[in-house]
C-alpha cells in the first residue's frame, strides 16, 4: 500500500523523511485548485533529487488555444522521469495516443471516477491508473479495485475539492460590492451551515468543503483489500500536523497494521467521512 | 447549405409533441433510468416507442439523454435498456460515460452517439478524440466561444452541438458536487438541488451568490450558424408547454428567416421581445464572445420573477359561432389585446370584445384558471391542435 501526498509547501524532504512513497504535483499554468504549484523545472529536479513517485496532475480544463503549449509541456515532462499525468481534459489522453509517451496516465475527472466500467474503458485506452471519486462509499472503491484492471488511488485524508467554475466569482463578489481584492473567501451555507473555502486563479474558482475529511479509520479495510495507493492532501491543515499524520500512517501500514496511533486524530481534527459511508441521493420520493 | 438543427426539450409525450409541432427539428428526452433529470417526469418505454413514431412521421428525431455518471448499481441493465430504447425507435443517445460508447456503436450502428456536454469538451484534441471513439456529435461545453466553435469545425468534421437558451450552470457541467455536499444529492446522477442558486453568508457576514443569468443567443444566430455549429438546443426540460411553444416557435423563425434572407433588425427585435416574455430572469450570452464577468450574474437571493402573459390553451375554434375555446390560464378580461397563435405558424391578434364562461354566461373577466371559456372571434385563422392564446403587451 503507497502513500501519495497532495503537499501544500515545497518542503519535499520534509514529507519524504516520513518515509511516503510519492507526491501528487500541481504543474504551475496546467492545473487548478491546488494551495501550490510546481514549475517544469522544479519537478524535473524533484525526480532527480529523490527516489520518489511523481504525479503530475494537469487537472485544468484546456481551450483550443491552450493546445500547443499543452503538447509542449507533454514533450517536456516525457523527458523526466514522472510516473503519470493526472488528467481531467481528455486532450491529454488524445495526445497521449498521438505521441505514444513513456509516462502513464491518471484518470482523474474527479467527481466521475465512480464505476469499474469506465475504469475498464480507461484501461483499455491505456490509462494505468484512476483517481477515484470523492463522492463514493468504501464499498463502491472496494469494488472497483476488485472488478477493474485500473490501479486506483483514493483520497482519504484532507479538505475535499467540490465544484470548479471558470467563472471569477470572488473577483465578481468584490467589484460589484466595492471590496478589497483577495483571492479566497469562505462562504457558510445557510441550511446545512457547512463552511466552503473559495480559491480564484486565472483560470477560474474552485470550491473547497471546509472540514477535513478523515477515512484513517478505513486504513485497515484498504489494506486488507490490498488496496494500491492512499492520498492524504495537505491543503487547510498545518505543516506539522500533516507531517504527524502521513508519519503515523507510515508506521501503522509498515507495521501491518500493528502500532496504531491514529485514532488520537479523531480528537484533533474530527471524524469527517463525506460519502464514505453515506449514499448520496438522486431521486427525490 | 445543411440548415441548422433546432433541438427542443420535451420532459413528456405531449410536451414533445408540442414542441415539434411548434418547429424544432428534433427533441432530447429523459428515460425513466439514466437521465440527469431523475425528477422529471420522463419516458416510458411506451412513450419513447410513441415519440419516435410521432417525430419519425413528421421526419424529425428524437434523441435520449443516457447522461449520468454511472456508479457501479447503475451498470446493471443498462446494455439491456440501451437495446430497449433502440427497439422503440431512439435516433441518438447522449452519454457522458464513455464506457456505453462502443457498446452503443457496436450493437446498434445505426443510432448516434452524442457526447453530452457533461463532459465539458472545449477543444480541438478532445473532439477528435471522440471522433475517433466512433461519436457521431459533441454537445460542446458552455465554457466555449463562436471563435473556439469555429475553429473546431474547421478542423474536426463532427457535429457540434451548442446550447442558445436557458438556465445556465455556474461551474463546469460534471465539476460540480455542490448538490452532493449541501443537500446528498447527486448532481451527476440527476439529482442536483442546484445548490449555485441558494444564498451564502461570507466571513464578513455578506450575502454571497452565484446564480447566473439565463442563456439568450437569438441576436447571435447568424453568427453560431457561421460558426459551423449544426445543432442549436434550448435548455429545460421541465419547462411548460406554454414556454416550449414560444420560445421553439420563435427561433423556428428566426433561423428560417436567417436562412431563407428576410431577416431583419424588427424582426431579431420581436423575437426578442417574444424571448423575454417567457424569460424568468435577465439574460446573457456567457462565454460566446468574451469571458463570462461580473455582469453575467446576480448579487442577491433568489431572483425569479414570471408573468402571466399565457392565458389559455385553445381547444377549438367554431368559426360559424366566431368562438375561441379555451381552458384557462392566467387571468384577463374583456378589453385585453391577445395573441392567438399556433404550430403551424400561424397568429391573430384580437381583442377581447366578448368572454363567456363554460356555461355561455356572459362575464367580463376569466378568473378561473382550467377552467373552460369562449371568446369572440371573427378570424379566417385555422386553428389546429396547441394552439393558445397568450397577452400582447405593449
Amino acid at each position: 500500500m503507497n502513500i501519495l501526498c497532495e503537499v501544500a509547501t515545497k518542503d519535499i524532504k520534509s514529507y519524504i523523511d516520513k518515509g511516503i512513497n510519492g507526491f501528487i504535483l500541481s504543474l504551475e499554468g496546467f492545473s487548478v485548485g491546488s494551495s501550490v504549484y510546481f514549475s517544469y523545472d522544479e519537478i524535473k529536479n524533484i525526480t532527480i533529487d529523490y527516489n520518489t513517485e511523481v504525479f503530475v496532475s494537469m487537472n485544468k480544463n484546456f481551450f483550443n488555444s491552450d493546445l500547443i503549449d499543452l503538447e509542449d509541456m507533454l514533450n517536456k515532462l516525457n523527458d523526466i522521469n514522472i510516473k503519470g499525468v493526472i488528467f481531467y481534459d481528455i486532450a491529454i489522453l488524445k495526445l497521449k495516443r498521438d505521441n505514444n509517451y513513456s509516462f502513464d496516465l491518471v484518470w482523474g475527472q474527479e467527481h466521475m471516477t465512480t464505476n469499474y466500467n469506465t475504469c475498464n474503458y480507461y484501461h483499455d485506452k491505456g490509462v494505468k491508473y484512476v483517481y477515484l471519486s470523492k463522492e463514493i462509499t468504501l464499498d463502491e472503491v472496494l469494488e472497483i479495485n476488485e472488478k477493474s484492471e485500473i490501479t486506483p488511488f483514493v483520497y482519504i485524508f484532507g479538505l475535499s475539492n467540490v465544484a470548479y467554475t471558470r467563472r471569477k466569482l470572488i473577483s465578481n463578489f468584490e467589484d460589484n460590492f466595492n471590496l478589497e481584492k483577495t483571492s479566497k473567501l469562505e462562504i457558510n451555507e445557510k441550511v446545512s451551515h457547512e463552511n466552503y473555502k473559495l480559491l480564484e486563479e486565472k483560470s477560474g474558482t474552485v470550491f473547497y468543503l471546509d472540514k477535513v475529511l478523515n477515512c484513517l479509520s478505513s486504513i485497515k479495510t484498504l489494506y486488507n483489500n490490498s488496496f494500491p495507493y492512499l492520498v492524504f492532501g495537505e491543503f487547510g491543515i498545518e505543516h506539522e500536523l500533516f507531517l504527524d499524520v502521513i508519519s503515523d500512517t507510515v508506521n501503522y501500514i509498515n507495521s501491518g497494521l500493528v502500532s496504531n496511533d491514529l485514532d488520537k486524530y479523531k480528537d484533533i481534527i474530527g471524524e469527517e467521512t463525506n460519502f464514505l459511508f453515506k449514499k448520496s441521493i438522486y431521486k427525490v420520493k | 447549405m445543411r440548415k441548422v438543427e433546432l433541438l427542443s426539450p420535451a420532459g413528456d409525450l405531449e410536451r414533445l409533441k408540442v414542441t415539434l409541432l411548434y418547429g424544432a427539428d428534433a427533441v432530447f428526452i429523459g428515460g425513466k433510468k439514466y437521465s440527469l433529470r431523475a425528477n422529471a417526469t420522463n419516458f416510458s418505454l411506451d412513450e419513447i416507442r410513441e415519440g419516435c413514431e410521432f417525430a419519425h412521421k413528421l421526419g424529425k428525431k428524437v434523441h435520449l439523454t443516457l447522461n449520468i455518471v454511472f456508479h457501479n448499481e447503475d451498470i446493471d441493465g443498462v446494455y439491456e435498456y440501451i437495446d430497449d430504447v433502440c427497439d422503440a425507435g431512439i435516433d441518438a443517445f447522449i452519454v457522458s460515460d464513455p464506457f456505453i460508447i462502443s457498446y452503443i456503436k457496436s450493437k446498434h450502428p445505426e443510432v448516434e452517439v452524442h457526447v453530452s456536454t457533461q463532459a465539458s469538451t472545449s477543444n480541438i484534441k478532445a473532439i477528435e478524440y471522440y471522433k475517433e471513439e466512433g461519436c457521431d456529435r459533441v454537445v460542446l461545453a458552455r465554457e466555449v466561444s463562436i471563435k473556439e466553435i469555429k475553429e473546431i469545425s474547421e478542423k474536426v468534421d463532427i457535429d457540434l452541438e451548442v446550447f442558445i437558451h436557458g438556465a445556465m450552470c455556474t461551474c463546469y457541467s460534471g465539476r460540480c458536487a455542490l448538490s452532493n455536499y449541501v443537500t446528498n444529492r447527486d448532481a451527476n446522477r440527476g439529482g442536483c438541488s442546484q445548490v449555485c442558486r441558494f444564498s451564502f453568508n461570507t466571513d464578513k457576514n455578506l450575502e454571497f451568490t452565484m446564480a447566473t443569468k439565463d442563456l439568450n443567443m437569438a441576436r447571435l444566430i447568424p453568427n453560431l450558424i457561421e460558426s459551423g455549429a449544426r445543432s442549436f438546443k434550448v435548455e429545460g426540460r421541465m419547462r411548460s408547454l406554454y414556454y416550449l411553444a414560444t420560445v421553439i416557435g420563435t427561433y423556428r423563425k428566426l433561423i428560417d428567416s436567417y436562412y431563407d434572407g428576410t431577416l431583419t433588425d424588427e424582426k431579431m427585435e420581436n423575437y426578442e421581445k417574444t424571448l423575454s416574455r417567457v424569460a424568468n430572469r435577465d439574460v446573457s450570452t456567457h462565454y460566446y464572445l468574451k469571458e463570462a464577468d461580473k455582469n453575467d450574474q446576480y448579487y442577491t437571493g433568489r431572483v425569479e420573477v414570471s408573468n402571466q402573459d399565457y392565458l389559455g390553451q385553445v381547444l377549438e375554434y367554431d368559426k360559424n359561432k366566431h368562438l375561441v375555446k379555451i381552458l384557462e390560464r392566467n387571468y384577463f378580461e374583456v378589453g385585453d389585446t391577445v395573441l392567438l397563435f399556433s404550430p403551424n405558424g400561424d397568429e391573430v391578434e384580437f381583442k377581447v370584445t366578448k368572454l363567456y364562461n363554460k356555461d355561455m354566461v356572459e362575464e367580463d373577466v376569466a378568473r378561473h384558471p382550467d377552467e373552460v371559456y369562449y371568446l369572440y372571434l371573427d378570424s379566417d385563422i385555422s386553428i389546429v391542435k396547441y394552439s393558445m392564446i397568450r397577452k400582447v403587451v405593449e
